[in-house]
């Protein structure tokens, strides 16, 4: 089976301190892949240098059928409108807007109407149990409200592939496993990949696959075919 | 997107509200002070590009028509140390040109006056002032012909013949429409340009200060978009926009501000004078300039700061550590000083030399370039001077980005320089003018009837018929009063009544010409009693038992008090023979004991010396020394007011800028106070990274311009001139201003207790 996502022997470094040396992984469609491994690893790092933020300092990223690490600024950030989703462990809401304003905000950016992006922001938020919370401020939420509007915001452009990091890390364990259950169940009926971040082995069993990192390699990346066009 | 945008602008919540709030309060505040200077600028431009009917000229052609010419004697008066402009005038025919503000020329009898002169006329006693002025008023004249409402200007008519005997009568077949020649004019006009531009730049930082409030957390929030797939340039709308909407309601709050503060403008004497009130306004192009290009620039400014940081979806960062100032930026300032040094080695007496000018902006501009590492070198002082953990806090922030730091007190250097300078040079100047025998000849009358080549009685000298074009000036008689003065009977005659006027004392000053002398040079041109002298002793004393001596009395005439009150009489003048009543009358020095007399004394000889030729009115030494002062009274206020503006705006950006630096590290305050800081550490932070700036920056620029006065003094006064001494109104406005900036920084700290407070911990 072909991998939408592909990262192969990617090396990252941050000054001095290298992050990623040499660690590969793919994603399926549809495929949710957990991430794990101890701080400091370089999770976060594979996960920023797969979903396009951070340019590898060696190695490949394919998503696709397109070499990732090679497109611009500008190429980048359209696949992130359009392509991948992101849901992170906080500060991804803007708070100057509403509730309905942030879900909706992929498909402005997009330039859809107004109209049919509010609808589709108020359909999702009835999905993820927030009816009715459209007009207010995100500071007016709690953890899990707010988490639960990142994930509506996150694949309401139906992206390939939803990034999440530490998406429960803020949030109590029992909010946490209904921000997994529905971050799961969502990204099952929009058929979008997962790739998850966490340290938490109970998230991870949310995942079809668990991926291990130490010291910036995948411990266990079994199951990799060659991506489309890759060679 | 412009939607999206203008959503983020407007509807932020309770912090971007007060953002958007306080930034527009801020340029509201720069663009209301803004549109003062302008509408003031735009009134004296106005004024001063007034058709001057002051400086109607004699016709050359003699055979013109006597149906469109009128005899013309244009002068000027002083009443209560205040210039009086004067035409006495005489129409030839029914097509005779009628100046601006009027809609016929008066006839015999009849004057028209100025609304404030009129006023004054109907509250004076004739005698004072009235009866200078023959026949009866017919109406007022308007605004066309005046310069301001408070201009006191008349018109009076005369019959041809009457007119005719004048002196200085000419013939005059069109009146004057170019603008006034106006000695001070260029100087005013340069010092409005010059402040203007001095004081935008402080505006500009206000206004650039303002709209990057916060800048820090805006750009999390453009991070948080570029995570949901926002391109750089959607971000910069967003930017632009946010900046623009606050500088555009800002713009229009400023200049509601302006035209509510816009009739006290009127009322206000800028430049010594007051102008009409439909003219202190702006043009339609300073309005729809400011409404452009202000939002223009803050949105340029709010581009611009995103610049320094580079936003990705996983949050901001510095693109490049801004390397910290090099002593290099010393250089200009050291450029402008040495500039000005060598244009004051090309000073003389006459003018200023031509790099003077060029060095002083030099300076200014050279100490805000300057002013960076002025404050890092601050920074590294800050924690050897002072104890605790504040100052450590305080100057690492400093050193991080002194460019920054310095950019919130700059305005405050400036005006700490400019009015340094003038504090030290005025007093300075004004000391040269008003010399000790100035003040006590202070109430001494000089009325000179020869003709001279002195323009001693107003600030402008505008106007003053000139004789010799033809029509009046012409017989011997009257080219010997122009010589030597009034004939001896007639002198005679003005001397008998001045004598009849109560607390009046004269001293009559005869022409030379006619008499013999024991050993006099040349030089003398004057025959003075040396009783009268007496009366006069700062102008000098005669030997024992001399009664009259010749004396040079040229320097009399000087419109230069300091020169005017040099004595002229001493014990080696040659004393004079012969039968010195019988000579012409040059001059008289009158000694009155009030100002009722003295405007007595002054109605007198402008009613008893019709035969007088010379142009300008009678006033006393200390009316000249008024006359000086005013010019650099005028220039104090302008730069005073500057001054004054500049820290307003300059205390705005400080307390915009402290309260945005803490806003802007709402969560290291927090978790230093959560780690169990005491809030009073968190307050001396804050202090100390604007004091130690301030201080380090203004006790600088203070000691230059100080430097650059007491340099300035001693090459253009005399010698001998004092060091000048900073007066205590200095210490005190400066010490207010200083304290008002700092008491504005003190009131941001319940915003940074609030914003610290552990209660409100929540990292969104």
């Amino acid at each position: 089976m072909t991998a939408l996502l592909n990262g192969r022997d990617l090396h990252r470094s941050f000054g001095q301190t290298p992050a990623l040396q040499g660690a590969s992984l793919s994603v399926l469609a549809g495929e949710i892949v957990a991430v794990m491994g101890p701080s400091g690893s370089g999770k976060s790092t594979l996960l920023h240098c797969l979903a396009g933020i951070y340019a590898p300092d060696q190695g490949e990223v394919w998503f696709d059928g397109r070499r990732l690490d090679q497109l611009s600024d500008a190429q980048r950030t359209q696949l992130r409108r359009t392509a991948f989703g992101f849901v992170f462990q906080f500060g991804q809401l803007v708070p100057e807007l509403t509730v309905a304003d942030n879900v909706a905000i992929p498909l402005l950016l997009g330039r859809v109407k107004r109209k049919p992006a509010y609808a589709q922001a108020d359909s999702w938020l009835d999905r993820v149990g927030l009816a009715g919370l459209g007009g207010r401020r995100t500071g007016e939420l709690s953890g899990g409200q707010a988490q639960r509007v990142a994930v509506a915001r996150a694949l309401i452009s139906q992206p390939a592939v939803l990034f999440a990091d530490e998406p429960t890390g803020a949030l109590d364990s029992a909010t946490g496993a209904i921000v997994m259950d529905l971050l799961v169940s969502a990204a099952r009926e929009e058929h979008a990949a997962v790739l998850l971040v966490t340290h938490d082995a109970g998230i991870a069993q949310y995942a079809d696959r668990v991926a291990t990192v130490h010291d910036g390699r995948v411990a266990d990346a079994a199951g990799v075919s060659e991506p489309e066009g890759a060679r | 997107m412009l939607r999206l945008s203008t959503r983020l602008a407007i509807s932020g919540g309770r912090e971007g509200r007060t953002r958007l709030i306080v930034t527009s309060i801020a340029v509201a505040i720069g663009v209301a002070i803004l549109l003062a200077v302008l509408a003031d600028f735009h009134a004296f431009r106005v004024t001063n590009n007034r058709p001057a009917w002051e400086d109607t000229t004699a016709s050359h052609v003699a055979a013109s028509s006597a149906d469109r010419a009128e005899l013309w004697n244009y002068s000027n008066d002083i009443y209560h140390a205040t210039t009086i402009e004067r035409l006495d005038v005489a129409t030839l025919g029914a097509h005779a040109p009628v100046i601006p503000g009027l809609s016929r020329m008066p006839g015999p009898g009849e004057y028209y006056a100025s609304p404030a002169l009129a006023a004054m006329l109907r509250t004076t006693p004739r005698d004072q002032l009235g009866d200078r002025f023959p026949g009866r008023l017919v109406g007022t004249i308007g605004p066309r012909a005046l310069t301001g409402p408070t201009e006191l200007v008349i018109v009076i008519g005369y019959r041809p013949a009457t007119l005719a005997a004048l002196y200085s009568t000419i013939r005059v077949d069109s009146i004057a429409t170019a603008p006034g020649r106006q000695i001070w004019s260029p100087y005013f006009r340069d010092a409005f340009i010059g402040f203007a531009i001095a004081f935008v730049f402080p505006i500009l930082i206000l206004i650039g200060t303002a709209t990057r409030l916060a800048a820090a957390r805006r750009e999390e929030r453009y991070a948080a978009l570029r995570l949901c797939g926002a391109t750089s340039r959607q971000i910069s709308v967003v930017a632009a926009v946010d900046s623009l909407i606050s500088a555009l309601l800002g713009s229009l709050a400023g200049i509601g501000i302006f035209l509510l503060l816009r009739p006290t403008l009127a009322n206000t004497a800028i430049t010594s004078q007051r102008y009409f009130a439909t003219e202190v306004t702006p043009t339609l192009a300073g309005y729809v300039g400011v409404l452009v290009i202000v939002p223009i620039a803050a949105a340029v400014t709010g581009l611009l700061s995103l610049r320094r940081v580079r936003i990705s979806p996983l949050g901001v960062s510095r693109k490049v550590t801004p390397p910290p100032p090099s002593v290099w930026r010393m250089l200009p300032l050291g450029i402008g000083l040495a500039l000005f040094v060598a244009g004051l080695a090309m000073t003389n007496h006459q003018s200023i030399g031509g790099p003077a000018v060029p060095g002083l902006l030099v300076v200014l501009v050279g100490l805000v370039i300057a002013g960076p590492w002025l404050t890092g070198q601050a920074a590294r002082f800050v924690p050897r001077l002072l104890s605790g953990v504040s100052p450590v806090l305080a100057a690492r922030r400093l050193g991080d980005n002194p460019k920054a730091a310095f950019r919130s007190v700059s305005g405050l250097v400036l005006a700490v320089f400019l009015g340094t300078m003038v504090a030290a040079l005025l007093p300075a100047i004004q000391a040269i003018t008003a010399t000790p025998t100035a003040k006590a000849l202070s109430n001494v009358l000089l009325d000179g009837f020869t003709l001279s080549p002195i323009c001693g009685n107003t600030v402008n000298c505008t106007g003053s018929s000139q004789p010799g074009y033809g029509f009046a000036a012409s017989s011997k008689e009257q080219q010997q009063i122009a010589a030597q003065g009034l004939p001896p009977r007639a002198g005679a005659n003005v001397l008998a009544g001045l004598r009849q006027i109560p607390g009046a004392q004269t001293v009559p000053i005869y022409s030379l010409a006619g008499v013999g002398s024991t050993a006099g040079p040349p030089q003398y041109n004057s025959v003075v009693p040396c009783a009268g002298m007496r009366m006069l002793h700062a102008f000098g004393m005669c030997a024992p038992g001399v009664a009259v001596v010749q004396a040079n009395t040229l320097g009399l005439y000087s419109d230069n008090p300091m020169y005017a009150t040099q004595p002229f009489v001493n014990s080696q003048n040659p004393a004079a023979h012969g039968n010195y009543a019988g000579l012409y009358l040059q001059a008289v020095l009158v000694k009155a004991d009030s100002q009722a007399t003295l405007e007595r004394v002054r109605t007198y000889l402008v009613t008893h010396t019709p035969l007088s030729a010379g142009g300008a009115a009678a006033r006393t030494f200390g009316e000249a020394v008024q006359v000086r002062e005013g010019v650099a009274t005028t220039v104090q206020r302008l730069i005073d007011i500057a001054v004054a503006l500049t820290l307003i705006v300059a205390g705005c950006s400080l307390a915009v800028a402290a309260g945005g630096s803490v806003v802007e590290r709402k969560r290291p305050f927090t978790l230093l106070r959560l780690s169990g800081t005491p809030i009073g550490t968190l307050y001396r932070v804050v202090v100390i990274e604007a004091v130690a700036p301030l201080f380090a920056a203004t006790v600088i620029a203070a000691g230059i311009a100080y430097g650059m006065s007491a340099l300035t003094v001693a090459k253009l006064g005399p010698v001998g001139s004092p060091t000048p001494v900073l007066d205590h109104a200095y210490y005190l406005i400066m010490g207010l201003g200083l304290a008002g900036a700092l008491a504005v920084l003190l009131s941001t700290m319940p915003v940074l207790s609030r914003v610290s407070s552990p209660n409100n911990v929540r990292f969104e």
